[in-house]
């Protein structure tokens, strides 16, 4: 759009433009190289010697996508469960975040240092550290198999906090103070002045914490035992097979099929994301 | 401007939207095998078993418990999915501080050590001894056998077994003249062989490599055992001694890296890399016919003829035993799983997992497990039934890898070794190949060392953590 806007007389850039989406088109092939590349593993059929590109189009096995639901009808609810945690896990980083972000930007008493360190703090101890306590307390108390076992031990977020602090920073003091003269509680400004504000990096946190959530492999193994508890990642390495050679076609299938949700998703929400990342970007 | 975006998006869906009613009304002329499991009666009470093997073989393994199941009403076995070998045990050691133990696990040989260490298992041998079935033990392949018993105590009930082979491509031997009925074969032997199967075009480039080599413990482990050699100091910890060192920096070692690395340079073998991955180039590469020899384990019989007949490229499968010197006088080890009974929740449970594991093994089921997989049977009474001795019929490539774990007597080292850090190690002895391979060390000798020393460290500290 910016690039039709500046440019003048169309016709006489006609070589520039084929340039530019000459290479646009060699970089999305490059990007989706990986995509292609599962598609072309799961439509060979079984083999541990696919091709890069199929040697056959005639005989592409399509039914495997199908086979895929029927040999775990279960793969519906594990994208469930992975979208309801990573919702979860989102909703509360964003809450707890902007809450003990706006505590320590707006607020002035004794020890706010120190609460802060401890935050970042929170970012020194790698997450292998406390796995087997956090498991060991979520076994305690019952809560294996549940979401709340799932999504509890990663709502607070010390990245959260710290990303969110130096947002709130950015916004000019008086913001608050004009606020406050107008007669605004402080939950209210949080909610209509601060938070509207600093979407980009609401967002910002938000997609982050989505994806590392619906990524996560080793905590749902741990926290989980029944084959309808798992979750996406954990659930598909059911397809792997190993031991007797590396077959792909099921596990490619599967691992396309988990990705499709994401992909709407993203396709969906792609314009609330890039503007919401732009969003007073020029307004400071 | 916003119409032509939005109308964009809308392609964009539609396009998902018909691609996916593509795939759900596209049916394909094979045959699913969903193997869901079957509902459990009331009243029975419920054995929680964990495993670790994905895709065909896990639809086979819950075949079995779906048939054992089926079989009885006062045992529910719930077979649940852990993932791999490696997270079964890992969610295991996690689980001992919480008791959240399954009754039933499928642990692979690597874990014997830590199985028993952990302290809640019981051996199945004493239900063997209590119900008058040690002729079923007796009865057991005694290669597979003497894999799960330790110092004279069968600990765990071993459940799917196989070997290492190095598969040949018989129409490329017999091409070059080569003899591929004769399995025994001499590291010479399979230079030659290596070299006369390399093929060359006009320009000298090379179209078919003779061997596929990448990093694999499994194989170094299997060369010792032919070798006689103990991989593990004492007695590769079978001897009511616990090992207290790593020798694979031993001559045997050396020599089948050498080996290997000299055929590499040489130009007629190619090197795939470390472990999985150059596991799968290199099996590829023999399905396409562009090398003629590759090792990998019999349970991978059927996935590689049906890759080769896939790829149309004119591949016979054929297998050989793995590779030695002429002096050898061992045997290769078997790989594989075993079940093994938890002591967490109560005598009854445990009668259940032993109940099922009584199933397990009966000459009926092995014959069906290694008829649909490509495992060996872990009984012998299996190879009498007809199933089976088609089975053998038809995969006459599987004759060979029984031969070969039955070709001398069974010692302790030709059983593969029980160690604490069983994983670990073969992480450190692939680097040192890969390195050795990308030339950062000057000889296989300085690789393994390097590599055994890092072995060692390692063992000393999980001795160490375990009391001794």
């Amino acid at each position: 759009m910016s690039v039709q806007t500046s440019s003048v007389g169309r016709s006489g850039q006609f070589p520039y433009y084929s340039l530019v989406y000459l290479s646009l088109v060699i970089i999305s092939i490059i990007l989706l190289a990986p995509l292609l590349f599962s598609l072309s593993l799961a439509l060979q059929g079984p083999t541990v010697a696919p091709t890069f590109i199929p040697r056959d189009f005639t005989t592409l096995d399509w039914g495997i996508f199908v086979r895929v639901f029927e040999d775990e009808p279960l793969i519906l609810r594990w994208i469930l469960n992975s979208f309801i945690t990573a919702s979860g896990v989102t909703l509360g980083v964003l809450i707890t975040s902007s809450l003990f972000a706006y505590v320590l930007a707006y607020f002035n008493f004794p020890g706010k240092t120190i609460l802060l360190f401890i935050a970042l703090g929170s970012l020194m101890v790698p997450f292998e550290a406390t796995l087997i306590p956090n498991y060991l307390l979520v076994a305690e108390w019952g809560w294996s198999n549940t979401y709340l076992g799932l999504i509890l031990p990663f709502t607070a977020s010390g990245f959260g906090i710290f990303l969110m602090r130096q947002s709130f920073l950015t916004l000019p003091r008086e913001l608050y103070d004009a606020a406050m003269v107008d007669g605004c509680g402080r939950f209210r400004y949080l909610w209509s002045i601060l938070a509207p504000l600093s979407r980009p990096a609401l967002a910002t946190l938000a997609v982050y914490t989505f994806i590392n959530t619906w990524n996560q492999f080793y905590w749902p193994l741990l926290v989980t035992n029944a084959n309808e508890w798992r979750t996406t990642q954990v659930g598909i390495t059911i397809f792997r097979n190993f031991e007797a050679g590396a077959i792909f076609n099921t596990q490619m299938a599967a691992t396309l099929i988990v990705m499709l949700p994401t992909l709407v998703l993203l396709v969906l929400g792609q314009r609330q994301l890039v503007s919401g990342l732009t969003a007073g970007a020029l307004k400071g | 401007m916003k119409n032509s975006r939005f109308g964009g998006k809308l392609v964009l869906i539609v396009l998902l939207a018909v691609f996916s009613l593509q795939f759900s009304t596209i049916v394909t002329a094979q045959t699913p095998t969903p193997v869901p499991p079957v509902p459990r009666p009331e009243g029975s009470t419920e054995i929680v078993f964990w495993y670790g093997l994905g895709g065909n073989l896990g639809n086979v393994v819950q075949e079995v418990v779906n048939q054992y199941n089926s079989s009885q009403t006062t045992y529910y076995v719930n077979a649940v999915f852990q993932s791999s070998y490696d997270d079964t045990i890992n969610k295991i050691n996690a689980g001992l501080a919480s008791g959240d133990l399954p009754d039933l696990a499928q642990i692979f040989e690597a874990g014997t050590q830590r199985m028993i260490d952990s302290g809640a298992i019981v051996p199945v041998q004493q239900y063997f001894e209590r119900d008058g079935m040690l002729d079923v033990i007796e009865d057991m392949e005694p290669a597979v056998r003497a894999n799960y018993e330790v110092d004279g105590t069968l600990y765990s009930a071993p459940f799917n077994s196989s070997t290492a082979m190095l598969y040949i491509n018989r129409a490329a031997a017999a091409e070059a003249g080569i003899n591929a009925d004769e399995p025994l074969v001499t590291y010479d032997q399979v230079a030659e062989y290596a070299r006369a199967m390399t093929v060359r075009d006009a320009s000298g480039n090379v179209t078919r490599y003779g061997l596929g080599v990448y990093a694999e413990g499994w194989f170094l482990e299997q060369i010792h055992a032919v070798h006689d050699t103990f991989i593990g100091l004492p007695d590769n910890g079978r001897a009511g001694e616990r090992m207290t060192a790593y020798n694979y920096n031993s001559p045997a070692g050396v020599e089948w890296v050498e080996f290997l690395k000299g055929l590499v340079d040489e130009g007629v073998a190619i090197y795939y890399g470390p472990a999985a991955g150059g596991s799968n180039a290199s099996a590829a590469a023999f399905a396409n016919n562009e090398v003629a020899m590759h090792f990998a384990s019999i349970a991978s019989l059927r996935g590689l003829i049906a890759s080769a007949e896939g790829a149309g490229q004119g591949v016979e499968v054929g297998t050989l035993y793995m590779p030695r010197n002429e002096s050898a006088t061992g045997k290769t080890i078997v790989g594989g799983a075993s079940l093994w009974i938890t002591n967490v929740r109560g005598e009854e449970i445990q009668e259940g997992a032993w109940d099922f594991i009584k199933f397990a093994l009966t000459p009926e089921t092995q014959a069906f497990w290694a008829v649909n997989t490509g495992y060996y049977p872990v009984v012998r009474a299996s190879y009498d039934l007809p199933e089976m001795q088609e089975g053998l019929e038809l995969y006459p490539q599987f004759q060979v890898a029984i031969d070969q774990i039955r070709l001398t007597d069974i010692t302790d080292a030709n059983t593969a070794h029980v160690s604490g850090i069983f994983v670990p190690y073969r992480t450190h002895y692939v680097e040192a190949f890969d390195r050795y391979f990308n030339g950062e060390f000057a000889t296989a000798q300085e690789a393994l060392d390097a590599a055994v020393a890092i072995s060692n460290e390692q063992l000393e500290e999980y001795n160490l953590t375990v009391g001794e």
